[in-house]
């Protein structure tokens, strides 16, 4: 489904990251950990088409295009899904006529009919029950004045209207009280399926005992310094960090 | 002034009124006046500080001969159940106006038939004599007696909107002064929109509209231009609001032409209050001036301005404001905003938030804000499938949409963004 090549990224000539390599296939849930500054939030940028960040080496392919060819809103078509770190407030913009265009817009590219308005509004109050989130959300400004928590609901509603193919979590548990992340929890893993991925980004263990992965990778200084199965969040969250940046600096020497 | 300026034509042809004679005394006597006033003033240059930002080359390519009387086909399309006045070039055409049916107390008609003519005179006679009028507000008010006039007796509420449209009509180049004179008397309620349209012929309007809301009266005034490049739109707003009355009015304008809308709004007694809403939307080369006063004149009035400006492609866009508190004036409040989107490299906007203050016990607060569209706003929409236009047009609307939240009537913003802003 995705395969990242040697990816080197660069912001302002500075190199971020350095030579990544990944492979996600479908049904998988990959887990993507590492210390503040190494690069995790510039790979889901990187993916979802954020400007400013320049590929200076490699190849990212999803679903068998080229993936850096496309405009963010293609790669939204195309399937992908990015739930944001911090959610953009938009005062002036509603949720529910957002979350309309959104659907729409996904739904003309795959040369679907637009959706109904009684269908939309049943289809929302569902999913938004899925996630418990407050109903009178959907008429206010998007995220203008929500709370961490409603934030965060309210990205992984979109997801669940939307329904990508790959969903990039970039540290969707970070700011979230207990519940909100179980809610969060619920949505994802009632999303998950044989052709559906996930790569989650994360500092924390906490998500992925919610959300179960499959392979888990560490990142530091812009390359994927180890990768595992689940038990190596385990070895993570009780030893740190150090000791894997230690084990590389011994490699290198 | 340099010669080929055709402004000088206009100017000519204004003072040519003045010779004419007339069959009133009070009209004569007001147009020596006047004319004494365009030969000492003349056209503004951008010297003057009220028309730095302004370009009137534009005006000064063409001769502007008085347009003719006009029929129409048709109105445009008017807000939901309100009373219609069609005023084509400056002269009200009843026969696409339905003011039969006025309600009790609201009267629609030219200045010279209306049964309290000579009250009016004297109030608009006695208010320009006070307020000196310069050089285009002078040379409108030549055609006083053609004013239009709305007024609403004393105790006596319109309850349905009368929407006045005035059109620009002609076959060739051509100017027009459409003056209204709006009056609510004591206890009075009215919601007045006016909104302009032009035919593809050059044309420049150059028009005063003279409001008075009396005691404890209540009027709300629309004000919209939606023109394209070969309009020319000159509107000056003198506005005397009285004790414990409420002027609430909302200049939305938007095009490729040039309109300047200015305010002058009077606070003149005690618990008086005055609100602008405003919106200019620049398109082409469009120049979108809004010169505003607030005089506080009285203790305890309070006043509330809030513009925005979106300027896109060359346009220019102009916030020239100021409130001014007088001497014993005390304990009032004033708020004077305006932020604005520049949505291209070439576009510009002026602004100038201005606070004269003469009296010490007063709380007012200026500011202005200037930047571009959110690229995260942008990018966090396009990253949900929403194509870049109208992710674009999404984040334009927002921006607006706190100014449209301020008209209260429904059926009136309907009209509004559904029939005339686009």
């Amino acid at each position: 489904m995705l395969t990242i090549k040697d990816l080197h990224v660069s912001v302002d000539n500075k190199a971020i990251l350095k030579g990544i390599n990944l492979t996600i296939k479908a049904g998988e849930v990959h887990a993507i950990m590492g210390p503040n500054g190494s690069g995790k939030s510039t790979l889901s940028k990187v993916l979802a088409g954020r400007d400013g960040y320049t590929i200076t080496r490699g190849t990212i392919e999803f679903m068998g295009q080229d993936l850096t060819e496309l405009e963010p809103c293609d790669r939204a078509h195309a399937g992908l899904f990015l739930a944001f770190q911090y959610p953009v407030e938009i005062p002036g913009v509603s949720n529910v006529q957002f979350l309309k265009a959104a659907v729409n817009a996904v739904r003309k590219a795959k040369g679907e009919e637009e959706i109904s308005s009684v269908d939309f509004l049943k289809l929302v109050r569902e999913k938004m029950a899925l996630v418990d989130m407050d109903q009178d959300l959907i008429y206010r400004s998007l995220n203008d004045g929500f709370s961490g928590g409603e934030k965060k609901r309210n990205e992984t509603l979109q997801m669940l209207m939307l329904e990508p193919t790959l969903a990039i979590l970039d540290e969707t548990d970070s700011g979230l009280d207990i519940d909100a992340l179980q809610s969060v929890a619920k949505g994802v893993n009632s999303l998950r399926s044989q052709d559906r991925s996930f790569l989650m980004i994360t500092h924390y263990q906490r998500l992925l005992n919610h959300i179960e992965p499959d392979f888990i990778h560490v990142l530091a200084r812009g390359e994927i310094i180890k990768s595992g199965d689940k038990s190596l969040a385990q070895e993570l969250e009780a030893k740190g960090y150090g000791w894997l940046l230690q084990e590389q600096a011994d490699e290198c020497e | 002034m340099s010669a080929n300026n055709l402004l000088e034509h206009y100017k000519a042809q204004r003072l040519a009124l003045a010779q004419k004679p007339t069959n009133a005394d009070w009209l004569t006597s007001f147009t020596e006046n006047l004319a004494q006033r365009v030969e000492a003033y003349g056209l503004p240059t951008r010297q003057n500080e009220a028309w730095k930002y302004t370009r009137l080359d534009a005006l000064a390519k063409h001769e502007w001969p008085a347009a003719r009387k006009q029929a129409i086909a048709a109105l445009p399309s008017s807000v939901a159940e309100s009373h219609k006045v069609a005023l084509v070039n400056g002269m009200l055409d009843e026969a696409h106006s339905t003011i039969a049916d006025l309600p009790t107390g609201v009267t629609i008609c030219p200045l010279t038939q209306h049964p309290q003519c000579e009250t009016i005179k004297e109030k608009v006679i006695t208010h320009y004599t006070h307020n000196q009028p310069k050089f285009f507000k002078a040379c409108s008010l030549f055609e006083i007696e053609h004013s239009l006039v709305i007024s609403v007796d004393a105790n006596t509420v319109c309850e349905r909107p009368l929407h006045l449209h005035n059109l620009l009509h002609a076959d060739e180049t051509a100017s027009s002064h459409p003056n209204v004179i709006i009056l609510l008397g004591e206890n009075a309620a009215a919601t007045v929109v006016e909104s302009f349209h032009a035919n593809e012929q050059q044309h420049f309007t150059n028009q005063v509209v003279t409001i008075a809301v009396e005691k404890n009266a209540d009027l709300t005034y629309i004000k919209c231009a939606n023109i394209a490049s070969q309009t020319h739109c000159v509107t000056s707003h003198e506005v005397m609001v009285a004790r414990d009355a409420r002027f609430n009015a909302h200049s939305l304008t938007q095009g490729a032409g040039l309109v300047r809308f200015e305010w002058n709004v009077a606070l003149n007694e005690p618990n008086a209050f005055a609100s602008i809403n405003g919106l200019f939307r620049g398109l082409g080369k469009g120049q979108l001036d809004n010169p505003i006063l607030i005089k506080h004149k009285a203790a305890n009035t309070q006043s509330v301005v809030n513009y925005r400006g979106i300027l896109d492609d060359s346009s220019i866009g102009v916030f020239n404001g100021k409130v001014k508190v007088y001497p014993d004036a005390q304990n009032i409040c004033a708020q004077m905003q305006n932020n604005n989107l520049l949505l291209s490299e070439r576009a510009e906007i002026d602004t100038k938030p201005v606070l004269e203050i003469y009296a010490d016990d007063v709380k007012c607060s200026h500011g202005t804000t200037v930047g571009e569209l959110d690229e995260d706003a942008l990018f966090f929409l396009m990253s949900r499938g929403i194509d870049y236009d109208t992710a674009r047009a999404m984040l334009v609307d927002a921006f607006a949409h706190s100014i449209y939240d301020t008209l209260f009537d429904s059926t009136i913003r309907q009209w509004l963004e559904n029939d005339y802003a686009n």
